[in-house]
């Protein structure tokens, strides 16, 4: 490894520091901005993510920075790498937000588009965990609404 | 412990993300999310992008009831959303009777609108309507089979950077005026166009697309332009023509283009017609 690798810290909010390189820290938009305008003292904060999210984003960080992969690998990667519960999901998706990173956050929202493609409104509710707060009658008043989107 | 596995939380998310998700399903999916919940009522109507394909048409084999089906979808689509919609994308083998497109557009042209994507239809053409010159955020328009009349009072596309125009029907002269009168135009597409002569004048072009018989295309202030590709269909008359005045057309062509990197060209001749009596 070449001397000049600069390593960042990085601090979630549960307190639990990533030490990483630099390189591969910038794939967040964020960060690159922060060591960009030299804002970056010793430990970078990051409110909004938790460990156990940021340790799956330095994930996949780290494999889609690795050389020599082949794109299947990526491919079989990235497929492995969004087959989580929802609430991973949409922990990635707030965390790829923070962060600004565009690859992530595209990889999550179409995920989650793939689990309501062509589903039900039963079998989508039960995917996520929504649950269906309408009386019979406010159901009935929306279908009527929309049934030209439900023929 | 994990106390999120069963907690809705995609409710939640920001109307930016719900979006970024919406847009990735096709429309009728996205309607239909409206009787997941209260949330979810109306997140649907806020998306910026809607996109009108065949997948929107409702089950049948009638053709007219199909294409009944569909207006009915786009209109009432129109009718609930809410906010500005950016872009609008219509490509459908189906196409709409006039006034119902009429009344889409003058609707969009009101809303904003920056991208505007018309594919109707397999033989028809459709007439824009005047409102189409006059939505002044358009950055991306692309119409297929198409007649255009630039109004007399027509002030240009001022942010236009892509225009893409495939089998419109369009008078020479106004063809020269619609794309000088684009300052910000990046890149250009015309195809299927009938012995076309033209002078481009396009001070920010970088893309040009040329697909059909041209007669004649000159390029004037065009300094930016980096690729070119270049399709001739040439029947003899045309070949002819060509003949007589080759080497300066060529010059005319490309003379004013430094920055040029790639440029592909493909001529076909149609004089093998005249080979076509062989049976």
């Amino acid at each position: 490894m070449s001397s000049s690798t600069k390593f960042l810290t990085l601090k979630t909010c549960d307190d639990k520091k990533f030490v990483l390189d630099e390189a591969i820290a910038v794939r967040s938009q964020t960060i690159k901005n922060m060591v960009e305008d030299d804002c970056v003292s010793n430990v970078i904060p990051l409110p909004n993510v938790n460990s156990k999210t940021m340790t799956k984003v330095i994930e996949y960080w780290k494999k889609h920075s690795e050389e020599g992969v082949s794109k299947d690998v990526l491919m079989d990667f990235d497929k492995a790498f969004v087959k989580v519960h929802h609430s991973i999901l949409h922990a990635l998706i707030l965390a790829a937000n923070f962060l600004n990173d565009k690859e992530i956050l595209d990889m999550m929202c179409q995920e989650v588009a793939d689990r309501i493609k062509g589903k039900t409104p039963e079998e989508i509710r039960k995917e996520f965990d929504i649950k269906n707060d309408f009386t019979p009658e406010e159901e009935e008043e929306i279908r009527k609404e929309n049934a030209w989107a439900f023929e | 412990m994990d106390t999120d596995s069963d907690r809705d939380l995609l409710s939640d998310l920001p109307q930016s993300i719900i979006e970024s998700i919406l847009v990735k399903v096709p429309l009728v999916d996205a309607v239909r999310t409206s009787i997941l919940s209260r949330k979810w009522r109306y997140k649907w109507a806020a998306i910026t992008e809607l996109v009108f394909n065949d997948t929107c048409r409702t089950s049948g084999h009638d053709k007219s009831i199909i294409s009944c089906n569909l207006v009915n979808f786009i209109t009432r689509c129109l009718f609930l959303h809410d906010g500005p919609i950016h872009k609008f994308e219509l490509n459908t083998s189906y196409s709409p009777a006039s006034p119902d497109l009429d009344q889409w557009l003058l609707f969009l042209s009101r809303k904003d609108i920056k991208e505007l994507i018309i594919d109707i239809g397999e033989d028809d053409w459709f007439r824009a309507p005047s409102c189409v010159f006059f939505c002044p955020k358009l950055t991306h328009l692309v119409l297929v089979r198409c007649e255009l009349n630039p109004p007399p009072n027509f002030k240009g596309f001022l942010c236009l950077k892509h225009l893409s125009l495939q089998q419109v029907i369009i008078p020479p002269h106004d063809i020269e005026v619609l794309i000088s009168s684009c300052p910000l135009l990046e890149s250009l597409t015309l195809s299927y166009f009938d012995s076309l002569e033209l002078t481009i004048r396009a001070p920010n072009l970088k893309y040009l697309n040329l697909e059909g018989e041209f007669k004649d295309i000159r390029l004037e202030n065009t300094p930016h332009l980096i690729g070119i590709s270049v399709a001739m269909y040439m029947t003899d008359d045309i070949a002819e023509h060509f003949e007589q005045c080759s080497g300066c057309n060529f010059d005319k062509f490309l003379g004013g283009v430094p920055c040029l990197e790639r440029l592909i060209g493909h001529i076909y001749f149609t004089k093998v017609r005249s080979l076509s009596n062989f049976q």
